[in-house]
Order: structure tokens, then sequence, then C-alpha cells
């Protein structure tokens, strides 16, 4: 082994110890923490190899190697976490309903208010929302991450992100040109 | 059938909605410029105020970004 080639191999392996002790702790109570931190820094300093010449020294090398650390982590979690999570996420097309409240019981909700509200939410998401906006909703109400809602509708993260954030921004838009103040709603929704 | 308490969850989330420059990948590439600047108490650059804006409106990215921060503490701590 030439002098040059011993160093890269400490260099490696005291980043691989540094990835090591990092992920240890900060993912054993992630999403059930199923993984071994020594399997995940392995798969992500090769990636972190690969990538290298995407450093911008924006930081410490050893913050942006972590970021990418976690990042194949966290997927990782994320992937044994969800697997056997049964979600419908509604198809194309069709409608994403509202369950109609009943608040009789509580006398001192607005009956008549919140029942006009939600006719509006449901309208508002059915005549404002793509379908796909509509499957992104129901998969983020589930609190699936956008990665796993991403996996489910062969679509990536980026896009599901945008779809979802924005209908919240069209909803939002339109409840105020509707005259709703936030005040108002979370009065309803109490 | 979407029920109350999610009706609940989708109301606040779309009254917290505020426009957002970056996507995910986009967060992920400062993410870690952040967490230096949150570790150090730096003040943020108008770049940095974006990712904190995009921290809070996707979960997700939230959950991984505090998930780096605990990594990174963790990991110089015990240098």
């Amino acid at each position: 082994m030439q002098p040059d080639e011993n160093d890269r191999e400490q260099a490696i392996e005291e980043l691989r110890t540094y990835l090591v002790r990092g992920l240890t702790r900060s993912l054993r109570h992630r999403y059930g923490g199923k993984v071994q931190a020594e399997d995940i820094a392995q798969v992500a300093l090769l990636k972190i190899l690969d990538s290298l010449d995407t450093f911008q020294h924006r930081s410490r090398f050893e913050t942006w190697a972590m970021a990418i650390a976690i990042r194949v982590g966290m997927s990782e979690l994320r992937k044994r976490y969800y697997r056997d999570v049964s979600i419908d996420l509604p198809s194309s097309g069709n409608r994403l309903r509202i369950d109609v409240v009943d608040t009789s019981a509580d006398a001192t909700k607005d009956h008549a208010g919140l029942q006009s509200l939600l006719t509006l939410l449901q309208r508002m998401i059915d005549e404002r929302l793509s379908s796909k906006q509509r499957m992104a909703i129901r998969g983020s109400l589930e609190g699936l991450p956008v990665e796993e809602i991403a996996a489910r509708m062969a679509s990536n993260r980026n896009a599901v992100y945008k779809l979802v954030h924005d209908a919240r921004l069209k909803l939002r838009q339109a409840f105020e040109a509707d005259g709703f103040t936030a005040e108002d709603i979370l009065e309803l929704i109490a | 059938m979407i029920a109350f308490p999610q009706v609940q969850k989708l109301f606040k989330s779309i009254l917290s909605a505020v426009p957002d420059q970056l996507d995910c990948d986009g967060c992920f590439e400062l993410s870690a410029q952040f967490a230096e600047a949150e570790i150090e108490g730096a003040e943020l650059s108008d770049l940095l105020k974006a990712v904190q804006v995009h921290l809070s409106q996707c979960p997700c990215c939230a959950y991984e970004y505090q998930s780096l921060l605990e990594a990174v503490r963790a990991a110089d701590s015990d240098n």
C-alpha cells in the first residue's frame, strides 16, 4: 500500500467511526430504530465517496457526510417501519370524503357553523384539488411521510411535497377568499 | 373518509401554510450548513431562513433534520 493510499484508508476509517457514533445515538429511537448503525454507515460511506465532487464547503465535511448518512438511515428505517402499514390512498378520480360530524351532544358548539365549514371544505377539496393532490393529502393525514407517500404513488419525494404544499396553500387562499379568518376556523373546529 | 380529528389536523396544516422556496432536496442540500448555524447560534442568512421555512412546512424533513442535529451533537461530543 502506498503512503497516499494509507492516508486515504485512515481518513475513511475515521469518518466511518464518526458516522457510527452519531448514527448509533440518533437512529435508535426513530421509527423503531431497527437498523445497525454500522450497516448504515457502510452504505452511506459509498454514497459519500461517490458524491465527493458535490461537497461545496458550506459546512464542515463531517457534518455534510453525516447529513448523507442520516438520510440513508432514515430512509431505510421508514421503509421497514411502513412496510406492513396498509393505508388505502384514494385512487385517481375518487372523492376524499369528509365524515359527517355529530356535535349534537356538545351544547357549546356552533353546529351550523361547523357543518357549513365542513361542507365548504368538502366542496373545495372536490373542486380545487387534483386527484393526485387528494391522494397525497390522504397519505399525509394518515401520518405517512412524504417519502412513503411517494413510494405508494410511484412518484418522488419532491413532487409529493409540492402536491401537498400547493394543496394546502390553495385551500388556505380559498377560505380567505370566502371570508373565513384563521380565528373563525380555529374556533369552529376546537 | 376523513374523520374529524384528521379534519382538525388538515385545517391546522392549511392555516399554517406559507410559501416555500425549497423542495425536500433543496432543504437537504443546506441541512448541514443549517445544523452548524443552529449549533453555533449563528444568525441565519436568507438562504438558511428558507430552510427554516421548509422545515416548518415539511414534517418529514423536520424529523430528518432533528436526527441530523442529534447525530452531529453526539458524534462531536464523543470526540
